[in-house]
C-alpha cells in the first residue's frame, strides 16, 4: 500500500468522524479493477484505494447528492470537470470537500484477455496538463507508480466517418461523462427523433457530430467516454480537436478557473459579427 | 443517367426570406436545385438539423441571415456567426469539405444580390463534387 493511499484512508475516517462530510465518494478494489465507492461509516474508509486504474469520472455523481455535504476523491480531470459543474450551477461549492490527489496517468481499460502485466498509460493522459484538481481542499502528493510523460506527437489523422461505423449505440459514453446531466437528452428525446434506436449507419453520423457540439466548451478531456467504449473510439481526440476552436477564439480552456465564464454565456456589446 | 446536380438545402430566416421572395419577384434566375426552409430566425437553426442534412443526403447547407449591422438585435447574428464556425471546424475534422456549410447575410430586399450569390455556392459545390456520406462511412478502417 501506497503512503497516498494511507493518507487518504486517514483523511476520509478523520472526515467522517468529525462529521465534516456525510459521505466520501472514492475507488474501491474490485475484480475488474477498481469500482467507485460511497461510504458512509467512519470504519469503511479501510476500503479506499488509489492507483492507476482509477480512471472513472467522480464529478458524475455530485449532482444526485446536491443536499448533503461530500466528500470526494478528485484526480486534475476530475476537478477541472467539477469547476465547469460549478458555474452551471449543478453542484453548490459549498457542500463539496475536494481530496485532491495527484494524478500521473491512468491506465488503459484492461482489455479481456490480455494480461495485467502489459498495462499502458491512456492516450489522453499523455496529453493531459493538469495533474491537480484546480480546486482544492486537500491536497495528496502522489509517490506510487511513475508517469511516462514521452507524448508521442506523430498522431496519424483518423478517418472519423468509418471510424464511428463501430458504434454500438450503448450510450456508455453518454452515461459515463459527467456533462450529460440534460433529463431530455437531445439524441434519445428529440421528436422526430434524431437517432433512433434501429442501427442504421448513416444515423452514426449524427450521434457522434451532435454530442460533440454538445460537448465542446465544456469536455474537460477526462477520457471517462473513451475509457467506457467498448469499441474503443477515441472520442477524446475528436473533442479535443474542437476544444481547441474555443481555445483560438475566445482564448477560453474549459475547468481551468472558477472566474471565466464560459463564452457562449458571455455576451458582449461589441461582438457584433 | 442523369447528371449529377447538387441538392442544398437553405435555411433562411424570415427577413432573408423575403429576399429570396424579391429575387422571384423581380425575375433573377437562380438553380432550381435550391431547397429554401423558412426559420422564424437564423439563430434557431440547431446543428444538429445541418447534421442530420447531411445524413439525408443534402449535398451543402445554407443558411442566409440578417446582416449583423443591420439587425435591431445583435445577438442573432453573432450566434449563428459562432456556431457556423465551430460547425466548419467539426465538419473539418472529421473530414468533410468545410465549405460545404455556408452561410450568407442577405436583407430582403436584395433579391439579385441573393440571386448572384446562390449561383456562385452552386457552382462551387458542383466542382466539389457529391459528398457521398454513405460511401465514405462504409469505407474500410
Amino acid at each position: 500500500m501506497s503512503s497516498s493511499e494511507k493518507e487518504l484512508r486517514r483523511l476520509a475516517r478523520r472526515l467522517l468522524e468529525t462529521e465534516v462530510v456525510q459521505l466520501v465518494i472514492g475507488y474501491e478494489e474490485s475484480e475488474v479493477g477498481v469500482r467507485p465507492c460511497f461510504i458512509h461509516k467512519p470504519q469503511e474508509a479501510e476500503r479506499l484505494v488509489w492507483n492507476p486504474e482509477c480512471r472513472l469520472n467522480l464529478a458524475r455523481y455530485l449532482r444526485d447528492l446536491k443536499d448533503s455535504r461530500v466528500g470526494v476523491v478528485m484526480k486534475g480531470c476530475d476537478g477541472r470537470a467539477l469547476v465547469e459543474l460549478i458555474k452551471e450551477n449543478q453542484v453548490d461549492r459549498r457542500n463539496v470537500f475536494i481530496i485532491a490527489v495527484e494524478c500521473n496517468g491512468v491506465y488503459k481499460p484492461l482489455k479481456y484477455g490480455s494480461l495485467r502485466q502489459e498495462r499502458q498509460i491512456s492516450e489522453y493522459c499523455k496529453r493531459c496538463e493538469v495533474r491537480l484538481s484546480p480546486i482544492r481542499d486537500y491536497v495528496i502528493r502522489s509517490d506510487g507508480f511513475a508517469f511516462n510523460n514521452a507524448s508521442d506527437n506523430d498522431e496519424k489523422p483518423l478517418n472519423w466517418l468509418s471510424i464511428f461505423r463501430k458504434c454500438l449505440r450503448c450510450m456508455a459514453c453518454i452515461r459515463s461523462c459527467p456533462f450529460c446531466y440534460c433529463t431530455e437528452c437531445s439524441i434519445e428525446g428529440f421528436k422526430p427523433a434524431l437517432v433512433h434506436k434501429l442501427v442504421d449507419t448513416m444515423e452514426l453520423f449524427t450521434f457522434h457530430l451532435t454530442r460533440a457540439l454538445h460537448i465542446v466548451g465544456r469536455c474537460v478531456e477526462c477520457g471517462a467516454c473513451e475509457s467506457s467504449c467498448p469499441v474503443e473510439i477515441p472520442l477524446t481526440r475528436l473533442y479535443r480537436e474542437l476544444n481547441q476552436w474555443f481555445k483560438e477564439n475566445y482564448n477560453y480552456i474549459p475547468g481551468l478557473s472558477l472566474e471565466q465564464a464560459p463564452p457562449p454565456l458571455v455576451f458582449k456589446e461589441r461582438d457584433r459579427t | 443517367m442523369m447528371a449529377w446536380k447538387p441538392k442544398i438545402i437553405a435555411f433562411t430566416c424570415w427577413c432573408s426570406n423575403s429576399g429570396v421572395d424579391q429575387a422571384g419577384f423581380e425575375g433573377f434566375k437562380y438553380p432550381s436545385n435550391l431547397v429554401t426552409l423558412r426559420v422564424p430566425c437564423s439563430a434557431i437553426v440547431n446543428p444538429s438539423l445541418v447534421i442530420k442534412a447531411f445524413e439525408e443526403g443534402a449535398d451543402a447547407v445554407l443558411i442566409t441571415a440578417c446582416k449583423p449591422f443591420e439587425l435591431r438585435r445583435i445577438a442573432p447574428s453573432r450566434i449563428t456567426a459562432a456556431r457556423v464556425s465551430l460547425l466548419r471546424r467539426l465538419l473539418k475534422t472529421v473530414g468533410i469539405e468545410e465549405s460545404r456549410v455556408r452561410i450568407l447575410w442577405i436583407s430582403s430586399n436584395e433579391g439579385e444580390v441573393f440571386a448572384k450569390e446562390v449561383s456562385e455556392i452552386v457552382g462551387e459545390i458542383e466542382k466539389l463534387g457529391p459528398l457521398d456520406l454513405r460511401r465514405k462511412m462504409l469505407e474500410q478502417l
